[in-house]
């Protein structure tokens, strides 16, 4: 199976250093991962995050409910969760911009 | 009144260090020990990567091989880290919630004033630079990166006197993001190290004993000097085996 590569790197103002990179193919995230500086507590629950976005389909709302479910799960020092849903719809081409 | 606070001062290998913090972490959060302040060196000089990094992104791992130079990644967010065995401290703050702040931000900031402090004490005006930087001059003189693991938590970070810094940036990546952030071109033109700044060389002695004297303020700490227990021990020696494992290293 191809999948498509995507990346990109943000530095929210006074934040840390997010790479988000996801992996899809023709019309499913098969891969998602945020990498950088930033502080995500507890960590693990930033990581089960990325689990679980694998295999949404590429659907603003499917991609929204599986973000929704981790607010107030886990908390980010230097991004935000808003922040990453954002960059990862935009970079999908899913954004409203 | 002050509260009693354990001091270990120790030195060794960077997957020991490492193991050693988070297993005081572990019992933290348990309630097993009393508040610690282990202040160490890294020996040989080693390599850490924050929790979230890409290690491949984060160091330049073929100079890494090339001089030999042990790398792991830590259970803490921020970014890679040169410890020096001959030119940094690290410390570590091993405590819990109700001792220190519930707000991640301003526990970082009263952890952070003991390493202010220290500086001041040896002669340097220091600022903390949120979210978790100490700089003098501008330039960053310590990191600290800091987890948690229910009410315990675990602050650990570098205090650079004598860090050779052309080193560090042969051994550390930054993505050009955060270079332009900062206003910079290069790592090197980023950091600074407490000899560079008082224009002569300063000894680990002289820095032990301004962080003790600093984070006694900032904690508001009477400390008593120990040693590991027989349990935090064979707790850090299961977790030194995660720390030198590639599974761990390479997890992304």
């Amino acid at each position: 199976m191809h999948l498509k590569h995507l990346s990109k790197t943000i530095r929210p103002k006074g934040g840390k250093t997010v790479k988000i990179e996801a992996w899809v193919s023709e019309n499913k995230l098969e891969k998602v991962m945020f990498s950088g500086d930033f502080f995500a507590y507890p960590a693990e629950a930033l990581e089960e995050l990325e689990q679980r976005l694998a295999g949404s389909p590429l659907n603003v709302e499917e991609i929204k409910s599986v973000f929704k479910q981790y607010k107030g799960k886990v908390s980010l020092v230097g991004a935000s969760l808003n922040v990453l849903e954002e960059e990862l719809l935009r970079l999908l081409g899913l954004s409203a911009e | 009144m002050k509260r009693r606070w354990r001091l270990i001062i120790g030195e060794g290998t960077v997957y020991w260090n490492m193991a050693v913090d988070e297993a005081l972490l572990e019992l933290a959060s348990r309630g097993k020990i009393v508040d610690t302040l282990r202040l160490y060196v890294i020996k040989p000089s080693g390599v850490t990567v924050g929790y979230f990094q890409k290690i491949s992104e984060a160091v330049n791992l073929e100079y890494l091989s090339e001089h030999n130079i042990p790398f792991t990644r830590r259970i803490t967010g921020g970014g890679s880290v040169y410890h020096d065995a001959g030119g940094e401290i690290t410390y570590a703050v091993i405590s819990r919630v109700g001792v220190l702040p519930a707000d991640v931000e301003e526990s970082y900031r009263v952890i952070c004033s003991g390493l202010v402090e220290a500086l001041h004490l040896l002669g340097l005006e220091a600022r903390f630079e949120p979210i978790n930087d100490v700089t003098v001059g501008g330039k960053k003189i310590s990191g600290s990166a800091q987890a948690r693991r229910r009410s315990g938590v675990l602050q650990h970070g570098t205090l650079m006197y004598n860090t050779d810094l052309s080193m560090l940036a042969n051994v550390l990546r930054a993505p050009k993001e955060k270079l332009k952030a900062k206003g910079v071109k290069s790592i090197e033109e980023r950091v600074t190290t407490i000899s560079r700044e008082l224009k002569r060389r300063v000894n680990s002695k002289e820095v032990l004993d301004a962080l003790i004297a600093g984070f006694s303020k900032a904690l508001g700490a009477e400390f008593y000097k120990a040693e590991l227990s027989d349990i935090e021990r064979e707790m850090a020696a299961k977790l030194e085996e995660k720390y030198r494992s590639r599974e761990w290293i390479f997890k992304r």
